[in-house]
């Protein structure tokens, strides 16, 4: 390799065991990430948040999926899972990750020698992060039939891009994109569809931040006008993309449903609970008791796909149940602050309630997107009745 | 291990839908003492074991009474301090020849621990409510609500003593001083309660709080699995007919609104497994301290049990709804299984009240 790839690892993690894997990590993220970064009711700009990830990134935590010789921390299934977790359990906010995520594994699966070169260091080091175009104004659930163009340029190398994606997380704080295009207009829809890189500061590209009915600018919208690609940031063969795109979901398909969201909606549900004096009502106890039990019975679940991935074996379409129980259990439990705050039940952000600082619609406006993106509770529903329960199709 | 399970897993099925093999081939089986150690003349297996063969029985709608015979007499027995009665006893309901049930809850059906009135945070396990006295002088008083079975051979009733024990007395069926009043129940079986005025028997241990803390809650665990089983059924049985009923000219398991309830069952299903999974795995771990691995039991057997009977119960009812009126019918046999669920359910704790006492454990 001609190319060194972030920076050595300062012991074998995975020759720890789990539990003092997780001791360790837990330590250094209690000693070192920033309190007034911690819980977030909102996704933080790069800016707020750039001390946390390029101190990772000298590091060498930067990468947690990645394997060593990379430039990632090499962690088996059963490591990274306890590094997510306890990531979730500190409150550390999340940046544009895309980049770690998906094009890391992407391009070490369908990647160039020449791409991995070109384009993995600069994501180790987080000059660039990506956020990701896959949904447009025509496509959402169905996003094979995306309308975005990408046409090979007069030299038959490159690629022009025309079109609009939507819903993009964070497109306004990001370097790069990386998207989907259609390609071709033989065989299937997802069939005529390529993966491309994009580097979001070339010409014809625009993009407009969407105001959230939380009152935050998250999502964007982006507009390709002749936007040009070279040729070398099309990763995997020509419509290929479909099958590029679905690779590397794995791992992301168990950490939808994770149970820490939910846990972190139970603890601003005591703390109102606490802040009213309602731990006697009995019909705010059985709520409660009721919801814990949603959270632990959702952890069992989640703790039986998390044994499989360390066992080595592929998750299944039954992990689909994961993203279903762990959206809609927080939905419950944000529903519930609300009704429990009662007249206080339409405060914006953090406010005082006994005397105490609570925080009532938080959790709602992070909970309600969640049975939205990443495949809505539908579309996962669809999955499970045809490919697990094997009904008949329509 | 897992590949032992499987095993038994595929005998247990066979043996539980054999219409023709009941209570005394589950004896020669070992069925009835699978928690009770191989001195004793049990099987010496753990609760993954017996959760499987409840499973198998919940599965088949079988309506003998195997947890509270099999699984909480038989355990409640082996872990009382030896003398000839308990052996005597222990040996004769192992064999099947004696069907025997605990006989100790008030009318509240009010768990160990269920409403806090002590002690939030701990656990009594000694301090099981009961509602009916003992003393040598004036036998048994009081009435003993929902007993397994109305056709037990004898009653072990757990009765407060004027020291604060707990007794475990064994009745005869016919003693005097006791009249049984049967209670008939959704799915043919019945409840029995035991009017006691001074009933004489058997003492066959003195304080068995305990023990019969510890049996109650492996019993509630069980229960879980045999719901759980009765759950696999009704949800098997509702994914054939959505693939096989047709109206409008296609198979109705075509239709999306239907489709998405189906998936409410399973997912339903799916979280009482795991819920059951993880209540086992916590269980079957070996602790040093009898208080910490009592309330572990406690905890783990609420969380179990909680799901499994409401998920039970929404099981039945969208089972139910997604057959249409013929699965409102007692010849098609969906029926059966609705109404086991009712009873299964309702025993030994329902959801609310497992929901509360986990809730007061943990909090």
């Amino acid at each position: 390799m001609s190319v060194t790839y972030g920076v050595p690892q300062e012991q074998d993690w995975n020759a720890l065991s789990d539990d003092d894997f997780r001791e360790h990590v837990r330590n250094d993220f209690e000693e070192f990430y920033p309190r007034d970064l911690r819980y977030p009711s909102r996704r933080l700009l790069w800016s707020e948040q750039s001390r946390w990830y390029l101190r990772m990134s000298a590091k060498g935590w930067i990468a947690p999926n990645w394997p060593l010789e990379y430039g990632g921390m090499g962690l088996s299934p059963a490591k990274l899972l306890i590094f997510m977790e306890e990531q979730e359990r500190c409150g550390i906010a999340r940046f544009q990750d895309h980049g770690i995520r998906m094009i890391g594994p992407v391009l070490l699966r369908y990647g160039t020698p020449e791409q991995r070169e070109r384009l993995l260091p600069p994501i180790l080091s987080c000059e660039q992060r990506y956020c990701q175009g896959y949904s447009e104004p025509e496509a959402g659930s169905d996003l094979a039939s995306l309308r975005t163009t990408a046409v090979q340029d007069e030299d038959g190398i490159g690629w022009v891009i025309n079109g609009t994606k939507i819903w993009t997380t964070m497109a306004h704080d990001a370097t790069n994109m990386f998207l989907l295009a259609r390609t071709g207009t033989e065989g299937p829809k997802q069939a005529q569809i390529s993966f491309f890189l994009l580097d979001l500061d070339t010409p014809g590209v625009t993009i407009r931040p969407i105001v959230d009915i939380a009152g935050e600018q998250e999502l964007c919208e982006v507009f390709f006008d002749n936007v040009r690609i070279p040729g070398e940031n099309l990763v995997g063969e020509v419509n290929q993309g479909w099958a590029v795109t679905k690779s590397v979901l794995g791992f992301e398909r168990i950490h939808v449903g994770s149970p820490q969201l939910p846990m972190s909606g139970l603890r601003l549900l005591e703390q109102l609970g606490g802040a009213l004096n309602l731990v006697d009502d009995p019909t705010f106890r059985e709520r409660l008791d009721t919801l814990r039990l949603d959270v632990q019975h959702l952890s069992d679940a989640y703790d039986r796909f998390a044994r499989q991935l360390t066992r080595g074996e592929a998750l299944g379409p039954d992990v689909s149940l994961l993203k279903i129980v762990a959206t809609e259990t927080f939905q419950r439990i944000a529903d519930t602050i609300i009704e429990v705050a009662g007249p206080a039940g339409a405060a914006a952000g953090t406010s005082q309630l006994g005397g105490k600082d609570v925080e009532i619609l938080t959790a709602y406006y992070r909970a309600k997107p969640s049975t939205i993106y990443g495949g809505s509770s539908e579309v996962q529903r669809n999955i499970i009745a045809k490919q697990v329960l094997k009904l008949p199709g329509s | 291990m897992a590949d032992e399970l499987g095993e038994l897993r595929a005998v247990a099925r066979e043996v539980a839908r054999d219409a023709g093999a009941g209570w005394k081939q589950w004896a020669e089986l070992g069925w009835l003492g699978l928690l009770v150690a191989e001195e004793r003349g049990g099987a010496g297996a753990d609760e993954n074991v017996a959760a499987v063969v409840a499973r198998e029985l919940g599965a088949a709608a079988r309506r003998e009474p195997f947890v509270a015979a099999g699984v909480l007499t038989t355990a409640l027995l082996a872990a009382l301090p030896r003398t000839d009665a308990v052996d005597e006893l222990l040996d004769s309901v192992l064999g099947g020849e004696v069907l025997a049930v605990a006989a100790w809850q008030p009318e509240s059906g009010e768990l160990p621990s269920q409403n806090g009135a002590h002690d939030l945070h701990a656990f009594h396990a000694d301090r099981v409510p009961l509602s009916v006295t003992f003393s040598e002088q004036s036998g048994l008083t009081g009435n003993a609500h929902w007993v397994a079975t109305a056709d037990a051979d004898a009653w072990l009733v757990a009765a407060a003593t004027p020291t604060g024990g707990t007794a475990l007395v064994r009745v005869g069926r016919d003693a005097d001083s006791l009249t049984v009043h049967p209670v008939k129940l959704a799915d043919g079986t019945t409840q029995a309660r035991l009017e006691l005025k001074g009933a004489r028997g058997t003492v066959l241990a003195h304080n068995a709080g305990p023990a019969l803390a510890a049996a109650i809650d492996t019993a509630a665990l069980i229960t879980a699995a045999e719901l759980l089983g009765g759950i696999d059924t009704m949800l098997a049985l509702t994914r054939d007919y959505l693939g096989a009923r047709k109206q409008f000219g296609r198979p109705i398991g075509t239709f999306q609104v239907l489709q998405h309830r189906a998936v409410d069952m399973w997912v339903q299903q799916q979280l009482a497994e795991a819920a059951l999974d993880g209540a086992l795995r916590r269980v079957t771990v070996d602790s040093t301290d009898p208080d910490i691995e009592l309330e572990i039991r406690a905890i783990a057997a609420s969380s179990a049990k909680s799901r499994a009977s409401s998920a039970a119960l929404k099981v039945s009812n969208d089972a139910v709804q997604l057959h249409g009126a013929i699965g409102f019918t007692d010849e098609y046999e969906l029926g059966a299984f609705v109404n086991r669920a009712f009873v299964l359910a309702a025993s030994l704790g329902n959801s609310r009240a497992h929901v509360r006492r986990h809730g007061r454990l943990v909090a």
